[in-house]
């Protein structure tokens, strides 16, 4: 009931995004595997952007080569979810929806029980090694992310919600 | 700054294209013999075609954009400023080059706030860019400028039974299918079989070298080159200056690492076109500098002469 609490309420306040009538809640990185040349600049950039390094490893987003299709890639990223599983599963309360629709992890809060990376579809959140705490994409503050400006085949797409929605069916064929 | 825009006004309205042809680092230390073959067809097409003078590096920005974007804009646009006061169209063949020079010119002409912070960096040296510039690939020189028509009425010896794959390079495809299709149609038009793989796409791992070194070249090459070995094709056409560095890298790893030898030499899309257009590979030296060695598609080029 808690965590339920929690969403509704940060929901009700999303922030706008300069020049534009979309919300920063409502905005999602999109992936188009038909574009996708597994370059993994998104990983890099993140990296970088997150902790200064080149390492790909350190990135908070994933691209894996599709074993079902060669030559093809496929990306986790996270979609900041209206209802977060991780959010939900969070044992000590440590994740929360931030004002701007991000779903964060407190560094303050998280023991790095995993719990998070278990109950997310999409194993989105990842053991920091060294911190030894559960860390996630943090959608680069609600700038454009890294990931998306660093992509070298135009393969991410930052959307709104609804027309990423549409976007995935139409990839898929449904 | 007035005599840069009179000129490159007056080349404008004269109607003439005059192109600063931008080499980039690969280029002139690596292949010599595409730079060569570069500027033989671009004469050869009747193009007022040179090479850029006073260029710097690129600023490749899959690294530079991550560290800080408004220095990305502002070493980039040194090469742009010096575009625009020798009053030519910037072209790349590097798809590395092309992308970082093209969309710091669409960021700086979007957004006046950039422009205005380059030009504060650039006047500290003396330098300074108004947008009056056109950043083209050397793709689209080729398609839009000279057209499929007179490329194909150039081809005075077409390489009809030569199989290839092809590589165009990841930021090639980032603004939609037009390069890609480009390259295709020019590559079709000098009679070369072109072989579809599931790897066609894939990246060359250059962008993931310096992160993932096994990955970019087990993964990314390998399963190219590989591919390209159980096919037995001719040649491998590639544009990219960046995408070759990592190519030949790549080949010399398997070799030292793992004893592997490809022999599927990886050629300049415009060595191609060049052989169609009736120039020997020796006119451009195509035999030298290289790793794997062209000979197996240059003694096929002379039996097929032969024969005739």
């Amino acid at each position: 009931m808690v965590t339920e609490t929690k969403i509704q309420k940060n929901l009700k306040s999303p922030i706008p995004v300069p020049g534009t009538d979309e919300k920063v809640t409502d905005l999602v990185i999109v992936h188009d595997p038909n574009k996708c040349t597994g370059c993994n600049q998104c990983m890099i950039g993140c990296a970088y952007k997150h902790y200064k390094t080149f390492d790909k490893w350190y990135g908070l987003l994933y691209v894996y080569e599709n074993p079902e299709k060669r030559g093809t890639y496929v990306n986790a990223n996270c979609q900041h979810c209206v209802y977060p599983m991780c959010l939900a599963a969070c044992p000590k309360e440590a994740i929360y929806k931030d004002e701007k629709g991000i779903v964060r992890i407190s560094p303050l809060l998280c023991v790095g029980c995993g719990t998070c990376n278990q109950a997310c579809p999409i194993g989105i959140p990842r053991l920091d090694q060294e911190r030894l705490i559960s860390v996630k994409c943090d959608f680069c503050d609600g700038e454009y992310p890294m990931c998306f400006q660093m992509c070298s085949a135009g393969a991410l797409n930052l959307l709104p919600r609804k027309e990423a929605y549409e976007y995935v069916k139409k990839l898929r064929g449904v | 700054m007035i005599m840069a825009n009179s000129i490159s006004q007056t080349a404008n309205s004269r109607g003439h294209k005059k192109y600063g042809y931008f080499l980039g680092c690969v280029m002139p230390a690596k292949m010599p013999w595409a730079e060569k073959a570069t500027l033989m067809i671009s004469k050869h097409l009747g193009l007022d075609f040179e090479e850029m003078k006073e260029t710097l590096c690129c600023v490749r920005p899959g690294v530079w954009k991550a560290i800080n974007t408004d220095w990305w804009l502002t070493l980039t646009s040194q090469n742009l400023a010096n575009a625009e006061k020798q009053g030519i169209i910037l072209v790349d063949s590097c798809n590395g080059c092309w992308i970082s020079h093209y969309e710091t010119l669409k960021e700086l002409t979007e957004e006046p706030a950039k422009l205005e912070m380059v030009n504060r960096n650039l006047s500290s040296i003396g330098m300074h860019f108004s947008g009056d510039l056109k950043v083209k690939h050397f793709l689209e020189v080729l398609y839009e400028d000279v057209g499929l028509k007179k490329i194909r009425s150039n081809v005075v010896r077409p390489l009809d039974g030569f199989r290839i794959m092809r590589h165009i390079g990841c930021h090639a495809r980032k603004h939609g299918d037009k390069l890609p299709g480009y390259f295709d149609e020019i590559l079709r038009a000098t009679g070369v079989e072109i072989i579809d793989t599931p790897y066609d796409k894939t990246c060359c791992g250059l962008l993931l070298y310096f992160s993932d070194p096994h990955t970019s070249i087990f993964d990314r090459i390998g399963v190219k080159m590989s591919t390209a070995k159980e096919l037995d094709i001719d040649a491998y056409a590639i544009i990219c200056s960046g995408c070759y560095d990592q190519f030949e890298r790549a080949v010399k790893v398997f070799k030292d690492e793992r004893g592997i030898s490809f022999d599927t030499p990886i050629v300049h899309f415009s060595e191609l076109l060049a052989i169609a257009f009736g120039y020997k590979p020796d006119d451009f030296g195509m035999k030298y500098c290289r790793p794997i060695p062209t000979t197996k598609f240059i003694e096929k080029l002379a039996s097929k002469e032969g024969k005739k």
